[in-house]
């Protein structure tokens, strides 16, 4: 072998969106990443390893494109990968199904002067369709190598290895590195004149041709390309160059009639569609798929909607109604492991620290764990199957009127797992308004840690209907976020929203195996946050509850056990020993650093119905919203001994007079709508800048107190109808 | 090992927990600050080794 055989081999794997790159980049390196069936999965590139005889092929997966000229960010990501970094060679992973239009991208890519091998990705899924692809006949008419492959069964793998190593030897060998592939497209007599000159004279400055292309520069100018003028500012003529493109553009929309664009556009699908006709054929008549026979209901334009909402409806119902049942095992585990702990460790603060802060604060959030799994099943299964699209066309006519667009759904229905992904999923929107009031609305979708929030007080307060008062908390999410673009766009973020255009995939049966990696993913997430930042929070907030330690003074003792006897006569030592007992821990809790700072704070929190312990809560709560939870459960159980009648959190919950349903209500709300965790936030900045974050984080508290004060105030004086649901 | 210095050994034991939640908190919420991408955005797996070695999660 060769010394170029043996060197290691940086690869780009692009390709059209949907095409399942991440699939095949997962099969050629092992790696797990998230495949999902709907465009725009992936927004940034991601690297990874495979070695094969001697070696190393590091493959780049970039975010799909239709085109090089790119608009939005994502799109961005993925040009400039491929013209600045230089890959050694591009894999151009195409649908089979939908070749004609996958092709066009790869003619792009020839004209890079980059090697290019074809991966007929979903071969599998073209031979059912009838579609018969002649390989070698299409290799040979396009003059660039091309290899049937499955992406999701691995299988094509090593005889792409085999064509990427053949391909850039041959490379190596025919061309050099800078001159032109023998196979690139002609454009015809009359785009060939004008493209020849231009490719001359931007050629004449080599080390400028070294770094972009001088035909594929020169094709792209004619196509106006706004990027390509730009990077042209680097020639040493780039004055001159310029005015000759524009002059050959208005040469070629003259003669032709129509933009220079859609000229050269034409072009390409003609010398495709000559290509696919000698080498596709449809050995069966194309009968109605099965695809298209579901679309003809979900995508009704009556129904589509009303399918969406009953769809998240359902999601939602069977996460609450499955998850309860191990969800009680689990709390009743911790109920016992506490007990455990409290036999066996002797009194004193490690044991309070181990049963109070530790098994009371992280088992309060671990218990949510199997709602997490549910959630995250339903939610890739929907993706899977490829409903997360037909979602987006259900939804954009409706969002329209709220400045927003379809695309936005996507992000937005996976704010409810987690907002940072969420976020950087909006990378597809191609307007960069929309981007950001898509990414200032997604906290407004209850992400995976309000949930458990929701739960527990919904389950306290609201028994009869929690799950129904959780869903209506999800729905107000998702109103909040329509009226919050609304008032975006109307007001700091003005402007018509951009037209949508997205390809429907099919839908797909999904894979047990990637359905359980994805909520394996998720679900682990969730443990080693509830094991780290959780668990950390938890000691935290049980150290600031228990000290400085507090004795209550005799002569209060000796008053309260006075009152009391007065109050309930015939009462047995052992009442007033328990009466005693609670007395001083909360005494004890409210001259805590806990309790110091809830009493400062809770004026703030006071027009809401919150006392200071929900204000502790919510002020914790900024870190992480689980913490809320964690924190309900050392607040309430601080100072109280753990015994076989312990009762659960939600009993202690209830039992405190200030804590009615009302307030329950309104805390909800509060935790629906205030800034996201320091994640999110951090996400938020890294996207948007320290401007728009400071503006998303005012925006949503402001919006959070002022929803939360109205309500409290209302529901007090119509009298607390929220108690009688 | 009497009650004074058992009850001082565990005093010891929770106090280090404690600051190691502390330093743990802080630690996390600087590097939230700093921008560096969070634990919790998809793709476990997805950690790369970035120029200087520095780990970078998709």
């Amino acid at each position: 072998m060769s010394d170029i055989k043996k060197s290691p081999l940086r690869v780009a794997l692009a390709g059209n969106p949907n095409a399942g790159k991440t699939s095949l980049f997962n099969a050629l390196t092992g790696a797990h990443h998230k495949v999902g069936n709907y465009p725009g999965v992936t927004v940034e590139k991601r690297e990874g390893s495979r070695f094969l005889d001697g070696r190393e092929y590091h493959f780049v997966d970039v975010p799909g494109i239709y085109s090089l000229t790119a608009y939005s960010i994502d799109e961005v990501v993925a040009r400039d990968f491929i013209l600045d970094e230089k890959p050694d060679l591009i894999v151009d992973v195409l649908d089979s199904t939908n070749l004609e239009r996958n092709l066009f991208l790869c003619l792009q890519f020839q004209e890079l002067g980059i090697p290019v091998v074809g991966a007929l990705n979903m071969s599998d899924e073209a031979a059912a369709k009838g579609i018969k692809i002649d390989v070698e006949a299409l290799s040979g008419v396009l003059g660039i190598p091309m290899v049937k492959t499955v992406g999701t069964k691995g299988s094509g793998i090593i005889a792409l290895l085999d064509s990427i190593d053949a391909a850039v030897g041959d490379q190596q060998a025919t061309y050099g590195n800078n001159s032109r592939p023998a196979h690139s497209i002609r454009y015809g007599q009359e785009i060939e004149s004008r493209v020849e000159p231009l490719e001359a004279v931007i050629a004449a400055d080599a080390p400028f041709a070294a770094r972009f292309p001088a035909r594929w520069l020169a094709v792209k100018l004619l196509e106006k390309d706004v990027n390509a003028y730009e990077r042209l500012a680097f020639h040493k003529n780039a004055a001159g160059i310029t005015a000759q493109a524009k002059e050959s553009v208005a040469w070629i929309e003259k003669h032709y009639g129509k933009d220079a664009e859609i000229v050269i556009s034409e072009q390409r699908y003609g010398y495709i569609r000559g290509a696919a006709n000698e080498t596709v054929t449809q050995v069966k008549k194309p009968t109605v798929s099965l695809t298209e026979a579901i679309d003809r209901v979900v995508m009704n334009r009556f129904l589509a909607l009303l399918i969406f909402l009953l769809v998240l409806w359902g999601v939602f119902k069977l996460t609450f109604a499955l998850g309860a049942y191990p969800q009680g095992w689990l709390e009743v585990f911790f109920g016992w492991l506490g007990g455990a702990v409290n036999s066996v460790v002797p009194e004193g603060f490690l044991r309070s620290l181990l049963v109070k802060g530790v098994i009371g604060g992280v088992g309060s959030v671990f218990s949510f764990v199997p709602l997490i799994i549910i959630l995250f099943f339903l939610l890739s299964l929907l993706e899977d199957v490829g409903y997360m699209s037909r979602a987006a066309f259900a939804t954009d006519k409706f969002l329209h009127a709220f400045g927003l667009h379809g695309q936005s759904v996507f992000p937005m229905i996976l704010g409810f797992g987690c907002s940072v992904p969420a976020i950087m999923a909006a990378r597809t929107l191609k307007s960069r308004r929309d981007r950001i009031v898509t990414i200032l609305v997604i906290p407004f979708m209850s992400c995976g840690a309000k949930l458990p929030v929701y739960v527990l007080l919904a389950g306290a307060f609201f028994a009869k209907n929690a799950g129904n008062m959780v869903m209506l908390v999800y729905a107000i999410g998702a109103v909040i976020s329509l009226i919050a673009a609304l008032v975006l766009k109307k007001t700091v973020l003005r402007g018509d929203p951009t037209p949508f255009v997205m390809e429907l995939p099919p839908y797909r049966a999904p894979t047990l195996g990637g359905l359980l990696w994805h909520v394996w993913e998720k679900t682990s997430q969730y443990i080693k946050k509830a094991g780290t930042v959780i668990m950390a929070a938890a000691i935290l907030i049980w150290a600031i509850t228990t000290f400085p330690l507090y004795e209550l003074p005799q002569s209060q003792i000796a008053s309260l056990t006075t009152s009391y006897k007065a109050k309930n006569a015939n009462v047995d030592q052992k009442a007033i020993a328990s009466y005693l007992e609670t007395a001083k821990a909360g005494a004890s809790l409210e001259h805590s650093v806990a309790g110091t700072i809830g009493k400062f704070i809770e004026p703030v929190f006071r027009p809401l119905g919150f006392d200071w312990k929900i204000s502790v809560a919510t002020v914790t709560g900024f870190a992480a919203k689980e913490v809320i939870v964690s924190t309900f459960g050392i607040l309430y159980r601080v100072g109280t001994e753990e015994n076989e009648q312990s009762t659960s959190l939600r009993d202690a919950l209830r039992a405190d007079s200030q804590f009615t349903p009302l307030v329950a209500f309104v805390l909800m709300l509060f935790v629906l709508v205030i800034p996201p965790c320091f994640a999110a936030l951090s996400t938020i900045k890294a996207e948007l800048g320290w401007g728009w974050l400071g503006f998303a984080f005012v925006f949503m508290l402001a919006l959070g107190w002022c929803l939360g004060a109205a309500v409290y105030q209302i529901g007090l004086f119509t009298g607390g109808a929220v108690a009688a649901i | 090992m009497n009650a004074g210095q058992a009850a001082a050994a565990e005093a010891f034991i929770v106090a280090v927990i404690v600051a190691a939640a502390l330093l743990f908190t802080v630690f996390r919420i600087l590097r939230a600050a700093r921008g560096r991408k969070p634990s919790c955005c998809s793709g476990g797996s997805g950690r790369r080794k970035q120029k200087g070695g520095r780990d970078c999660c998709e």
